[in-house]
């Protein structure tokens, strides 16, 4: 991705840089308490496009041509393929996620859809560990349990009061959390404050 | 903790949603022609009642949508939810 800065009277292309907002926060860390505890990982860079649309018949088929990827069927879910990653983010709206060399683009053409690139707009966190689940019942209203949600769920909720997606992957322990970048350093604050009972560790991946 | 079920997501905690007041409250038809009185009576008086009472809510942290939901004030019941205008009748 690219983009154009004017240096005098020049016109520059220069390559869009993608800093994370937990550049000079995640940053790996010495276990608070050895052995079981909690992983913390950045998911990064990351391309994420905003897809809006009726949900009917035809807009689904028009997704799986042009993306090569189901919608999800019902709300709550998530779709994982080739290319990358559809979460629900309600009745008219989804979150597509790649890598950043991802053919997806906000320039596809998909009747009736609307697309808007949203790749700088969010940071994501991946929690894992046995006790990924419990750390975040402290902050979060939603059942996390296996029962009520299982591999694959994605919802949008809260975390200590700031509004996050929550996709659980198919590995029960694994969550991932999407989040504002703006609310980066107040989510890795709570974060590492709720994992610290458990011990963490941060990791590059 | 109250929980509201929203039409798209499922039940949720009342902490996601915002209120929005009474439902379904007509604008008037004609603003122009209206006297203040019946411009006032719309825009402030509402009723307060105790027991069942019809109201709009956002799933603010969720779905985003606007809701109707059918709420016992008294016990915080919630005894129906569906998308705006689409509450069976009482």
């Amino acid at each position: 991705m690219c983009f154009t800065i004017r240096k005098g009277n020049v016109s520059v292309a220069v390559e869009n840089q993608r800093i994370s907002a937990l550049a000079e926060l995640a940053v790996p860390a010495i276990p608070a308490v050895p052995g079981r505890g909690i992983v913390l990982w950045q998911r990064h860079p990351l391309a994420m496009l905003n897809l809006r649309g009726p949900g009917d018949r035809a807009f689904r088929d028009g997704v799986r041509q042009v993306c090569g990827c189901e919608l999800p069927s019902s709300p709550n879910s998530s779709n994982v393929c080739e290319e990358g990653e559809i979460l629900t983010l309600g009745p008219n709206e989804w979150l597509l996620v790649a890598d950043p060399d991802t053919r997806w683009s906000e320039n596809m053409k998909i009747a009736c859809a609307t697309l808007t690139d949203v790749s700088h707009a969010r940071v994501v966190v991946h929690v894992e560990g046995e006790k990924a689940r419990e750390m975040l019942a402290k902050g979060c209203p939603v059942d996390l349990h296996a029962q009520r949600f299982p591999g694959g769920t994605c919802i949008q909720t809260s975390i200590a009061k700031i509004g996050v997606i929550i996709h659980k992957l198919h590995n029960e322990n694994d969550i991932a959390i999407y989040a504002a970048r703006s609310y980066a350093g107040s989510l890795w604050h709570w974060l590492t404050a709720s994992a610290a009972e458990y011990g963490y560790h941060v990791v590059a991946r | 903790m109250m929980l509201i079920k929203c039409p798209h997501c499922g039940a949720r905690a009342v902490t996601e949603f915002t209120y929005g007041g009474a439902a379904e409250i007509a604008r008037p038809a004609d603003p122009v022609g209206v006297s203040d009185a019946q411009w006032t009576d719309y825009v402030y008086m509402r009723d307060n009642p105790r027991g069942v009472h019809d109201e709009v809510w956002q799933h603010s942290a969720g779905c985003r949508r606007w809701i109707a939901v059918r709420r016992n004030t008294l016990t915080h019941d919630v005894i129906a939810t569906a998308d705006p205008g689409k509450l069976p009748h009482r």
